[in-house]
């Protein structure tokens, strides 16, 4: 059963792709994140499926109700899709007060329905907000309003298009918090389009992953990043290590341990990207013959975790310069020598490109 | 109504296309429309002219370019020392008084040229109470006792021209200035540069494109007077097309005058274009904090009071003086304005400019919707080209009216007389219909100017929003769009109204045999020698004239705020 459901869009402006044979399908109640680089397409899907943008090629359930199909014809207007969409500016009428922002979208609403829109404004903390006009509002009162405003029609799909960019980054996690809370207590399915992976990860059931108008790879937060299918999900994910080398034997060997090729051709040049936080780095380690010398370069605590930058190999025509992401501050000194020990879970083997 | 079938456009795919052409082929009919007066002029241009053209160039014509160019240059070089200055004094310093001064230095914009032209030559003449009372303190008796300056002259119409032109100049360096970051300015003077090397070096060249725009708007307006020279006998190509056109009476010959006229018109269009283009590059990305910018340059008291008069003159000058002078003459014959022909006159120009501003908004708005919609290559140029008519002076624009609705009126006639036999004489040309259709093609960049500023403040996200909320196209022009364009309709009628109120030359070429509005009546009492008995009209003009400086003070106070946007955008586009 699923509430969402598109199958082979494709989209171009003139004769730029935008969109290239996307397929995606989301359950009742479960809230997907289309997350990717800007300019990779997923605001024109997100518009494709409000209606925004006219269908080329593909087809588009909602709630198993034919919404558009290129080859029977059908492009339903975006007004009786009962689409929710949230913008990235808010699009707030500024001509209109909260109240009659949020009623908008209800059809035959009537002031006798007043408490409710009362109800809602409490529930999201704009209590006596309701005769204010939008200009009024700080940015996060904005976005609450503009969320409720999409909801209050009962749409059966909700599309949020980089809800949160617009806010301060310290009022960010807090209104990502309060907008999944709001958005399961509706139980509506819901599309957001992210390129923020940390937001992504913390809001979604699931995410689609978008690079140069195709999905590259799909899942739950944990399953794509601990097995990202290719070096350009890996980095999206988190900064990495990135070290070349050929690969022999099955094997691909670098100056901070050798790995496993998996299943990439004797001879290929493998790409190896280590994560940051895969890199342990230890003063007097226990066992000296898994651990690898490296120089500490620089260590600077930001927050709580520690950036470490490390020179390894010193010395020989491998030398390379990597970092490493440790808890608190260490107890070393510039120019110290160290030693690090690599995660082996942590490491990703790839074909270069 | 146009606007309904825009929203429709999305609605399904096979009627996007077929729309889409439909705007597009609509759009450039207008813009066809709109363009037909200029190819009337230069297409007449090529006929024969029986000698008369030989007999210009021969005589007439080099004076006439000669003091044009004069013309041109010297309001050019005085709008630019006046606006530019004027701007800089009151972005960076705090003068006493700078709140009013910001927006009093746009009154003049109110006054028509001729007017204050009119009235100068009243005091400042022979028999005018200046020249009178020097006569009497030094006992002067006669014209050669003493040396004054003759107010009907050259230099007599571009100080005129400079006195109300300024405010186009000052209006575009202050939003240039006010866009400069402050940073700017500190950066300049940490690394050593006083404020007077600041404003050469930094200052000036980074607001250089915006005063160039100005400037060129202004000459603009130079080429279309022809109250003032005509009042002042100076023989320049507008006073030129007239006496061709009404005295000699040949079109072709007028219409020759008209495209040499045109090309002075096609560089100022070329530069202000280039200028238009270049000022992106100077656009900072930070806002400028004026109130810090204005504290942070002191002056002494004796500079102070010299930069506070620099402000005040263009003033009192353009504005003040005239319009004190108008009211006491206006006071002192308030009886012209009780009669009946007064009250006709006034009617007259009531109804042109209400028809014109009417029409103007309609299409403005129907231009402005095309651009939103599509805007494709084909379609920003057919704006373009339909905006074109503000550049191009009055008489011209009259004579390339004129030329095609009388070849419209006589196929029409001979069509009807082979046919049914019945003679239809002339239906467009010598009616008001011909006077507002002229009006329109002058004007419309104002109207499109205004609603194109005003649309573009309702985002395509707000569509977006109405849309996917259940709002169809109907609700969507009605709940969103109206509502929020309210301002804007009214600011574009507004601005047409105004200047079609103020319009002398081509009313007098296009307007109904013994019809009289309230800019001829004034222009012929004045030429009689009897502006005392005129001011009741000329006032009536000016006070038209100051509702849009009420409305464009208010974006200068507050540049940002949604509700004013649309002035700046259609002084932006006046001239495209």
């Amino acid at each position: 059963m699923t509430q969402l459901d598109m199958t082979g869009i494709f989209h171009a402006y003139g004769n730029i792709p935008v969109l290239c044979d996307v397929s995606l399908a989301v359950a009742p109640g479960e809230l997907a994140c289309l997350l990717g680089p800007s300019g990779c397409g997923k605001t024109t899907l997100l518009r494709v499926i409000a209606g925004l943008e006219p269908i080329q090629k593909g087809r588009i359930t909602i709630g198993g109700d034919v919404m558009a199909d290129a080859i029977q014809d059908i492009d339903k207007p975006a007004e009786n899709r009962g689409v929710g969409l949230m913008f990235q500016d808010f699009a707030l009428f500024p001509h209109l007060t909260v109240r009659r922002n949020v009623t908008f979208g209800i059809a035959g609403y009537h002031d006798s329905r007043a408490d409710w829109v009362d109800q809602a404004l409490r529930r999201v903390g704009l209590a006596g907000y309701a005769s204010r006009y939008p200009h009024t509002l700080s940015g996060g009162q904005q976005q609450r309003v503009a969320l409720l405003r999409a909801l209050a029609p009962k749409p059966r799909l909700m599309l949020l298009d980089e809800p949160f960019s617009s806010l301060d980054v310290t009022l960010r996690a807090q209104v990502r918090g309060e907008t999944s809370d709001i958005l399961k207590d509706s139980g509506v399915a819901s599309v957001m389009v992210t390129h923020d992976p940390e937001e992504a990860m913390s809001m979604a059931d699931n995410i689609f992953v978008m690079d140069q108008g195709r999905i590259v790879q799909r899942g739950a937060p944990a399953s794509l990043y601990l097995h990202p299918v290719n070096a350009f999900v890996a980095a999206l994910f988190g900064p990495v290590n990135r070290l070349n080398s050929c690969v022999r034997s099955a094997c691909v060997s670098t100056p901070v341990g050798t790995f496993a090729a998996r299943n990439l051709d004797e001879g290929t040049t493998a790409q190896v990207l280590i994560r940051h936080e895969g890199i342990k780095v230890l003063k007097n380690p226990e066992n000296r013959q898994d651990a690898i010398p490296a120089r500490l370069l620089s260590a600077r605590l930001i927050g709580r975790t520690s950036r470490v930058r490390l020179r390894i190999a010193e010395g020989t025509e491998f030398a390379t310069e990597i970092e490493a992401r440790v808890p608190l501050a260490p107890s070393m000194t510039t120019g110290d020598l160290v030693w690090i020990a690599v995660d082996h879970d942590r490491v990703l083997v790839f074909a270069a490109t | 109504m146009a606007p309904v079938t825009t929203v429709q456009i999305q609605l399904s795919k096979r009627s996007i296309r077929f729309r889409f052409n439909a705007w597009t082929a609509a759009v450039l009919i207008v813009a066809v429309l709109a363009f037909v007066p200029i190819a009337a002029v230069l297409g007449m241009a090529m006929a024969p002219t029986d000698g008369v053209w030989d007999h210009l160039s021969a005589t007439v014509l080099p004076q006439y370019v000669r003091t044009t160019l004069l013309l041109m240059t010297g309001v050019g070089i005085g709008t630019f020392i006046v606006g530019t200055g004027t701007a800089w004094l009151i972005t960076v310093y705090r003068l006493p008084g700078r709140q009013i001064l910001e927006w009093a230095l746009l009154l003049p914009l109110a006054m028509p040229a001729y007017v204050v032209a009119y009235v100068y030559t009243d005091i400042l003449e022979f028999a005018g109470p200046i020249q009178g009372l020097l006569r009497h303190l030094y006992g002067w008796k006669l014209h050669s006792d003493y040396w004054f300056p003759d107010i009907r002259s050259l230099g007599g119409a571009i100080t005129v021209m400079t006195l109300v032109l300024y405010p186009y100049v000052y209006l575009l360096a202050r939003a240039a200035f006010l866009d400069q970051a402050a940073g700017v300015v500190e950066v300049s003077r940490s690394l050593g540069h006083g404020p007077w090397r600041t404003f050469c070096k930094v200052s000036l060249p980074m607001a250089r494109p915006s005063i160039v725009v100005g400037i060129s708007l202004c000459m603009m307006e130079a080429l279309n007077d022809f109250g003032t020279v005509d009042f002042f006998a100076v023989p320049t190509f507008t006073t030129g097309i007239f006496d061709v056109w009404l005295n000699m009476g040949s079109a072709s010959g007028a219409a020759q005058m008209a495209s040499v006229l045109l090309i002075f018109v096609l560089a100022l269009v070329i530069v202000e274009r280039a200028a238009r283009r270049g000022r992106r590059y100077y656009h900072s990305y930070q806002k400028a904090e004026y109130e810090g910018m204005a504290s942070s340059q002191t002056l002494t008291p004796k500079w102070r009071a010299a930069a506070f008069v620099a402000c005040v003159v263009p003033i009192v000058g353009g504005f003040l003086i005239p319009a004190g002078l108008l009211v006491t003459y206006a006071l002192r014959h308030y009886q012209v304005a009780l009669q009946p022909e007064f009250s006709i006159y006034a009617g007259n120009s009531l109804m042109l400019s209400g028809l014109a501003a009417l029409v103007a908004v309609m299409v403005g708005t129907f231009l402005a919707y095309g651009t939103r919609l599509h805007g494709g290559r084909i379609v920003l140029l057919a704006t373009r080209v339909a905006s074109l008519g503000y550049a191009v002076p009055g008489a011209v624009l009259a004579i390339g009216v004129i030329l095609p609705t009388a070849l419209l009126d006589n196929t029409i006639d001979a069509w009807s007389q082979s046919l049914f036999g019945i003679p239809t004489g002339l239906l467009i040309s010598g009616t008001v219909m011909v006077v507002v259709i002229g009006y329109v093609v002058r004007f419309l960049a104002l109207s499109y100017g205004a609603m194109e500023a005003g649309l573009a403040r309702i985002t395509p996200n707000m569509d977006g929003a109405a849309r996917t909320l259940g709002a169809g196209p109907g609700r969507l022009l009605l709940r969103v769009h109206l509502p929020l364009l309210r301002a804007s309709l009214l600011t574009a009628g507004l601005l047409v109204f105004v200047d079609c109120m103020k319009e002398l030359p081509m009313t007098m070429i296009l307007r109904p045999f013994n019809f009289e509005t309230l800019a001829t009546f004034v222009h012929q009492y004045a030429m009689d020698e009897r502006l005392e008995e005129s001011a009741p009209g000329a006032l009536a003009i000016v006070i038209a004239g100051i509702l849009p400086v009420i409305l464009l003070s208010r974006t200068l106070g507050a540049r940002l705020k949604a509700n004013v946007a649309p002035v700046v955008g259609s002084v932006e586009v006046a001239a495209r």
